[in-house]
């Protein structure tokens, strides 16, 4: 196992806000957290990748306790892509994705710019190294971020251990053709062995592009699964309190998910509340 | 094919950008020196400059000028100088490092009231020093002004980035409020203190609320210079960290960096910086937030470029306002914090202005 979540529970101002969650993540698989607002991905997102102490059990990357590794022994086998990321200086493109190696001193100079070149090549920007971070648009600055997290991560297999890719909602503020660039990247980094675990809130993404999905609510697992049965289980209306659909649309590899919006919540329905927003 | 060409532009352009950097340092060190030299031949009796150098290189001694040229140069204006130049090399870099630590180019001591809390350490210290702070006094002699300056910058400093950073994300708003506030609370007790101390002490305080460099020996300069220079040496260490923390705390931790640890330096950092800075010369304002300003937009953000660009750039400004402190009203002297506030002041309204559009506020 690349990543095992062993009965965290994550506690907030008293509260237990997550868990207890357990879950493992094995080499060249791309997982997929879903779930509605609140629910807890983020927080477990947060705890997988060390920045949140579990106030319960332990995350172990490759067997060893992570609250037990230096931030340096961690930022080299796992990256993380955050949400959203302002910066209020003036860095170039090629700075901010240089940063992911600022502490990796026993690098020297050529293997970095070759690694900052490559990464930037790989999310379609290679052009906009000297442009300046602020310029770009919402989506320019997204995958500015996924190179700096590619550029941090190297390559998916090294020394035998599988690094780990951690993407928190890396599509929010992509258009549709980049959000599946996006996710075509994860699914290569999977398929050259390594391991990615990403928080999206578009369940067809989700069902299209991982080989699990899993299902939080409330602070807990609702469902794990392949995105087929996951789908065909019916958990998602369930979880989410909207009608969905399943369809298989012919030639299409994976089912696609439909979502009921034809009655606004106006006429009553059976047993079933709209989730509050947390 | 695309990407190919990308990385072998990219090299060339950040090639250019690493002489860009370089030539901008040799540029800031060459003006340094030559207003430096231009500064010591500034007053009453003027002295040009290659006669200036000439005095420098004959050493202390010199037997080749008279006397009292030699003496003028070496003990009055040279001490000045340096001291000048330390000072704006403290202020600009305590403005560098601090931004730095809150992520946001309007954090500056002066501003947010980390000057006021040194101002009020070292006030209280000249007034209370006799009385109530006497054994500390005592204990720490000539050390006395500049640690309790230090202690009132840094606790000013820790109180600030309580209040307006959580969970790891700084309210833009709420660090400017509170500096408000504790610039405000610092300015009530020294109120206060101005109301106990006596005629001389009045003298003094006057003196650090508006800074100047008045006076300044070569006693005080050994005892401070040595510290300013450790505290210079030992920011650039933290250049790459403080890079890491541009993005936000978490994903420092992601990349690698101990965040704890890189922002108790920082803050540590900062509040020697500015509490030697005041003890020696005063509240010297808007130094801190207009040097690494300019710089950044001339060559970047990079700390490890910023931050002795801020030191050689912050010594350059309070080389030359000195002068114009010297100049505007001679004989008597303006005091420094008036011109650099007459500049820093309406720089400080721009940046408000033309950042009002994109970060939000």
């Amino acid at each position: 196992m690349v990543l095992a979540v062993e009965e965290i529970e994550i506690v907030a101002a008293g509260r237990r806000i997550l868990g207890p969650v357990s879950l493992e993540l094995g080499a060249g698989s791309l997982t997929t957290i879903v779930g509605p607002n609140g629910a807890g991905k983020s927080t477990l997102v947060r705890a997988m990748s060390g920045e949140l102490r579990p106030a319960r059990g332990r995350v172990r990357l490759h067997g060893r306790d992570i609250a037990g590794l230096a931030p340096a022994q961690l930022a080299t086998r796992r990256a993380v892509l955050p949400q959203a990321s302002t910066i209020a200086f003036p860095f170039t493109v090629n700075e901010v994705v240089a940063l992911a190696l600022g502490q990796r001193f026993d690098l020297d100079a050529a293997v970095r710019q070759r690694r900052v070149g490559k990464a930037l090549a790989a999310v379609d920007l290679s052009g906009f190294g000297d442009r300046l971070y602020q310029r770009l648009s919402g989506g320019e600055q997204q995958r500015v971020q996924l190179a700096r997290v590619l550029c941090q991560s190297g390559e998916p297999v090294e020394d035998a251990e599988a690094k780990l890719l951690i993407l928190d909602e890396p599509t929010s503020s992509l258009d549709i053709r980049h959000q599946v660039g996006v996710l075509t990247i994860a699914r290569r980094f999977v398929e050259a062995g390594g391991v990615v675990v990403a928080v999206l809130h578009d369940l067809n993404l989700a069902a299209a592009f991982s080989d699990r999905m899993i299902v939080l609510e409330a602070g807990t697992i609702a469902a794990d699964d392949a995105p087929g049965p996951l789908l065909a289980s019916g958990v998602l209306s369930k979880v989410f309190g909207i009608d969905m659909t399943i369809l298989h649309p012919g030639g299409w590899s994976r089912p696609a998910i439909l979502p009921d919006f034809s009655d606004h919540g106006d006429t009553p329905r059976k047993s079933r509340h709209l989730p509050s927003e947390a | 094919m695309s990407a190919v060409r990308g990385s072998v532009s990219t090299m060339g352009q950040k090639r250019d950008r690493w002489r860009s950097r370089a030539a901008a340092i040799t540029l800031l060190a060459v003006a340094l020196l030559v207003v430096a030299i231009l500064a010591i031949g500034i007053g009453p009796m003027a002295l040009p400059p290659m006669r200036v150098l000439k005095i420098l290189l004959g050493g202390p001694d010199g037997r080749s000028f008279p006397i009292g040229e030699v003496v003028i140069v070496w003990q009055i204006r040279l001490p000045r100088v340096v001291m000048a130049m330390m000072v704006g090399a403290m202020l600009a870099l305590g403005g560098a490092v601090m931004q730095g630590l809150f992520r946001n180019p309007l954090a500056d001591p002066t501003i947010l009231g980390v000057s006021s809390g040194a101002a009020l350490g070292a006030v209280s210290m000249i007034v209370l020093g006799s009385g109530a702070l006497g054994p500390v006094a005592l204990v720490l002699g000539g050390y006395a002004l500049p640690i309790a300056a230090f202690a009132g910058a840094l606790t000013v400093t820790l109180v600030l980035y309580a209040i307006s950073t959580q969970a790891g994300s700084t309210s833009v708003a709420t660090m400017l409020l509170a500096g408000v506030a504790l610039a405000a609370f610092a300015a009530a007790i020294m109120g206060y203190l101005v109301f106990l101390s006596d005629d001389t002490q009045l003298r003094d305080i006057t003196f650090w609320s508006l800074g100047g460099l008045g006076g300044v020996t070569w006693d005080k300069v050994v005892v401070s210079c040595p510290v300013m220079l450790v505290v210079a040496a030992s920011a650039i260490v933290m250049a790459r960290g403080l890079d890491a923390l541009v993005l936000g705390e978490a994903e420092a931790f992601h990349m690698g960096l101990r965040v704890e640890r890189l922002k108790k330096q920082a803050i540590l950092l900062v509040a020697i910086a500015t509490g030697l800075a005041v003890a020696v010369a005063g509240i010297i304002g808007f130094v801190g937030i207009v040097v690494p300003h300019l710089l950044r937009l001339a060559v970047g953000a990079d700390h490890r470029f910023l931050l002795p660009a801020s030191c050689l750039g912050g010594a350059l400004l309070i080389v030359s306002a000195d002068i114009g402190a010297r100049m505007l009203v001679s004989p008597a002297e303006l005091p420094i914090g008036i011109i650099t506030a007459a500049i820093g002041a309406p720089f400080f309204l721009w940046l408000l202005m033309r950042r009002r559009s994109f970060v939000g506020f």
